[in-house]
């Protein structure tokens, strides 16, 4: 159930804004969350998501953490277990490498092993993607990743209206959570804001439920699905297509764990055509996961071989000139749909 | 009619800025204190509030290069 109804006040906000208003308002009202991570205190954030946190709620609650991602999430694995509710950041998605065996051997696996009675109810966020030349070890998106590993769950806001419900959802779910914010997306200029991410949000607190997809744009002929970056590069390509005479549906998958698998079938369903839009790298991840979803549950009503955008399996390259041509945009996602359809560019 | 202007503390003299991304349009109604936008330097974005309620008028457009204490926008 989204819990957000008709409020009286809305303020327009960037996805850094709705993440720092939803961490303010749980530790509001939960003595038990609290934040750590890198340079998250007293600069509120390198991409501003915890902006003013430190001045209201003080350095006890809001810890600036040393360099040692392997210390400060094994720490948090460890608070949630004993029942309080930490927030840590994970500068950069690049870095897990480090505190790796904290996520997917601890954090995700001890609910079950120990029969449920020790749960890990703690969120990690993390800043993915590239776009602005910072090379192969700044720039990936490792959706695909995480999202292979059971025992947590994964999401991806478009916006900052669902970056605010997703991060109050995360908060208060008694499992561990992924968050991961495209920078692209922040409110931080210097990688470029993309628009459509600043929305109006409700200034009450509200849930946007983990493992439902929206249908951001209704459309019959072809199915586009996109989620974080991706979900803009989908919408731009629909307009696109709209001048065409394609009407396209734009599907935003906002969590990749809980995958929403009725949402992406009933499109396609519809559709008898689907393309796929994924920033990650191509091969063994997201993109080829929905693929399978509308193999598996459409196979009867597809008109056209199944079709994806993603990042060649490559590390990223730093020349701009190299890397921008191979992050997915609307001319790939025009030209493949303009295939599936046999329509000539 | 209040003018919104780029905030002389910014960055030192003789350097340039860039206009970044707007995120109200000309005719939109703002309320004081609101965030109406960035401006760029030096790898940084600095938001701009709205210092006053009213009519948005955008003046300046984004990646535009301006100056410290520009004109970027009207609100009446």
């Amino acid at each position: 159930m989204e819990t957000a109804t008709k409020t009286a006040t809305t303020e327009r906000l960037t996805i850094a804004r709705a993440m720092a208003t939803a961490l303010a308002g749980e530790m509001r009202a939960d003595p038990r969350v609290l934040v750590m991570g890198e340079d998250i205190a007293a600069l509120g954030g390198v991409f501003g998501n915890t902006q003013g946190l430190l001045d209201e709620f003080g350095p006890d609650r809001v810890r600036d953490t040393p360099i040692s991602e392997t210390a400060f999430i094994g720490a948090a694995v460890g608070l949630a277990s004993v029942g309080m509710r930490p927030v840590v950041e994970l500068m950069f998605v690049d870095f897990f490498g480090v505190c790796m065996d904290a996520i997917y051997n601890l954090a995700a696996k001890n609910c079950y092993f120990s029969g449920g009675k020790a749960p890990v109810p703690m969120v990690l966020m993390t800043s993915v993607g590239g776009g602005y030349g910072d090379a192969g070890q700044h720039s990936q998106c490792l959706y695909g990743t995480f999202a292979h590993l059971p025992g947590m769950k994964v999401v991806v806001p478009s916006n900052a209206y669902d970056a605010k419900g997703l991060m109050v959802a995360a908060i208060r779910d008694p499992n561990p959570v992924i968050y991961m914010y495209h920078k692209a997306l922040q409110g931080m200029g210097w990688l470029g804001t993309e628009k459509g991410s600043v929305v109006d949000v409700p200034s009450d607190s509200y849930t946007v439920d983990i493992g439902k997809a929206a249908i951001v744009r209704p459309g019959n002929d072809v199915t586009l699905i996109g989620f974080g970056n991706t979900l803009h590069t989908a919408l731009k390509a629909a307009e696109r297509l709209a001048a065409d005479n394609i009407d396209a549906e734009v599907l935003d998958l906002r969590s990749l764990v809980p995958l929403d698998r009725d949402a992406i079938a009933a499109s396609v369903t519809k559709t008898g055509h689907v393309v796929v839009i994924d920033d990650d790298y191509q091969s063994y991840g997201v993109s080829g996961e929905i693929l399978a979803v509308a193999t598996e549950r459409c196979f009867s009503s597809l008109k056209s071989a199944p079709a994806r955008v993603a990042f060649p399996d490559v590390p990223i390259p730093f020349s701009p000139a190299l890397e921008r041509p191979w992050l997915p945009n609307p001319d790939h996602v025009v030209s493949a749909v303009k295939q599936q359809l046999g329509v000539s560019r | 009619m209040t003018d919104v202007t780029v905030p002389d503390e910014l960055w030192d003299d003789g350097q340039e800025g860039v206009l970044g991304t707007w995120f109200y349009a000309s005719g939109e109604h703002v309320s004081a204190g609101q965030v109406i936008g960035e401006v760029l330097t030096e790898k940084v974005a600095h938001e701009i509030e709205a210092p006053a309620s009213g009519t948005l008028t955008l003046v300046a457009a984004e990646e535009e290069p301006i100056r410290r204490g520009q004109t970027i926008a009207r609100i009446e």
